[in-house]
């Protein structure tokens, strides 16, 4: 993976971020006994930060068994890195406590914001892209780096609202992130389907828009199609367009580190490592192959 | 206040009360339009928040129904908003909300604060439990002065309805077990063993020394404590008694 473009933040410099190759999962707590007893084929698991940060008991300790076994991501839904409140200083204490916990390979969390006046939607909320929101994404994404001593990952929302204030692509949004807070990407190939659906934007300018050195990580996913609007539910299998899609991001990004997420109506363990299996085959059959 | 902060104000006061005005910041979709692609934010809000409390209060879901459980927890989410980073803390005002709102069904409450209970238990911090050989270790000249630290798990929960049952009914059986007052209130100990959260009644001078207990009162004084409970005679073996049943239990996180 090569390093990202010349940045013009000074913060950092962070430590190079641990490697992280090959399939993952969303860890699920459905799935830790077979986990635990069966040590599927996964190459890594993305735990959702939220959920482990508590006290103590089952959760913690299954987590370090399965830490023990697999490599591990963080990944978050509450940092609000687009919300307009001050940055929460509990919940990033909290977060790094856990990263020192966990030694992930990297830490995402989304671009949005979730809540304002000190409330919580529980939602990934969109952003309208403008400058003024570019500068004051920057500022907080730089803060929350230098809080956690390393680069973060900002992940793709799904969307069903666009702004009329916004003067620039999504696409072109992230782009300018990357240069101007120094952050990488989790590119959700799903969400730029669901999304260019929902605004009838063309998902393949959108990779193209995509800054290749900044793309760490890829989500897959299901949603459910309902006809005016397609609504990013995570529950159900990767679509034939969405594995399409993969194909040409890998083509972009190379072999980037991909995963799918399920987070509802939540399938054995063993569905979900043959539906990963199909991840591995695009990515193998779009690739070049190397010279012997 | 910034144009985003205006912005996100309206948004949030849009999920709040859908028929606010935000149509006009929102551009024009392909085939949904404004009010439309709204409405998807403010319905998965308390679709989010329902199912969560789902999760935390199975027992309560099922006695109230799905329809009625989804009816009680919308009308719980429009009067408490979330101000917790994590979901997982949300439903912790339930009961409380329950005892105003369902003030004719205690039950409902109760059933909540006891499911409440098992939850903080679940996954409360951790501590190696003291053991019946770290007490053997300590000289009985030494006793009067030992501290007991509960562990962190542990919680007395006092009750005006068979809740326990209730709940018990519910989640091992799937049940529905009729409310019924107490004439009394009974004492319940919730706390977790081996990653597993237990319950059991409580005896009225056991509710008290744990309170002792729980106060960081020192042994001496705990037994002290009991003797107006049990009689001067029998203070001391019952708390004997009791220091060896809470530690075979997991009860004790350390004595100092």
């Amino acid at each position: 993976m090569t390093p990202g473009p010349p940045a013009r933040y000074a913060g950092g410099p962070f430590a190079p971020m641990t490697p992280l190759n090959g399939f993952g999962l969303g860890l699920r707590p459905r799935h830790y006994r077979a986990i635990l007893e069966t040590r599927p084929r996964i190459d890594w698991f993305e735990v959702l930060s939220e959920n482990y940060m508590v006290p103590g008991g089952r959760p913690l300790h299954l987590l370090d068994r399965i830490r023990e076994r697999y490599p591990m991501v963080l990944h978050g839904v509450s940092l609000s890195v687009g919300g307009s409140d001050p940055l929460d200083r509990g919940y990033l204490r909290q977060l790094k406590a856990l990263a020192a916990r966990v030694q992930p390979a990297w830490i995402s969390d989304h671009l949005c914001w979730t809540g304002v006046a000190g409330r919580n939607l529980h939602d990934l909320l969109p952003l309208p892209y403008t400058e003024e929101a570019l500068r004051h994404v920057a500022r907080r994404v730089r803060a929350v780096q230098d809080f956690l001593g390393r680069r973060i990952l900002l992940e793709n929302v799904s969307s069903y609202v666009a702004y009329r204030a916004s003067a620039m692509t999504e696409w072109g949004f992230l782009a300018a992130l990357c240069r101007e807070a120094d952050c990488d990407l989790l590119l959700d190939v799903n969400n730029i389907y669901v999304s260019a659906f929902n605004h009838g934007f063309d998902p393949i300018e959108y990779l193209d828009g995509i800054p290749p050195g900044r793309v760490r990580q890829i989500h897959l996913a299901g949603h459910d199609h309902c006809g005016d609007l397609i609504i990013d539910t995570h529950d159900a299998k990767v679509i034939e367009p969405v594995w399409r899609l993969y194909a040409e991001a890998v083509r972009r990004f190379g072999l980037v580190p991909t995963m799918i997420e399920r987070d509802d109506r939540i399938p054995p363990l063993a569905n979900l490592v043959r539906e990963l299996d199909r991840a591995r085959e695009i990515a193998a059959a779009t690739l070049p192959r190397k010279a012997a | 206040m910034t144009r985003l902060a205006r912005l996100q104000r309206a948004f949030q006061h849009h999920i709040d009360w859908p028929g606010a005005p935000m149509q006009a910041a929102v551009a024009p979709g392909p085939r949904a339009d404004a009010s439309r692609r709204l409405g998807v934010y403010a319905e998965a809000y308390r679709l989010r928040l329902v199912e969560a409390l789902g999760n935390d209060y199975p027992a309560l879901r099922f006695t109230l129904g799905e329809a009625g459980f989804a009816r009680r927890m919308r009308e719980f989410v429009e009067a408490r908003p979330s101000r917790h980073a994590n979901l997982r803390w949300y439903g912790a005002e339930l009961s409380r909300h329950l005892a105003r709102a369902a003030a004719r069904r205690p039950l409902l409450a109760e059933l909540a604060r006891f499911e409440w209970a098992l939850g903080l238990a679940f996954d409360a911090a951790d501590a190696p439990p003291a053991t019946v050989a770290d007490v053997a270790r300590i000289p009985s000249a030494g006793w009067p002065r030992l501290r007991l630290r509960l562990h962190p798990s542990v919680q007395r929960v006092e009750l005006f309805t068979n809740a326990p049952d209730v709940w018990r009914a519910a989640v091992r059986h799937e049940r529905r077990l009729a409310a019924r007052r107490l004439l009394e209130p009974r004492s319940w100990l919730v706390w977790r063993k081996d990653l597993e959260p237990f319950y059991r009644a409580l005896s009225g001078d056991e509710a008290r020394a744990l309170a002792f207990a729980a106060r960081g009162w020192r042994f001496g004084r705990l037994c002290g404590g009991l003797r107006d409970i049990v009689g001067t005679d029998q203070a001391a073996p019952r708390a004997a008694s009791l220091l060896k049943a809470w530690l075979n239990e997991g009860l004790i996180g350390a004595i100092e």
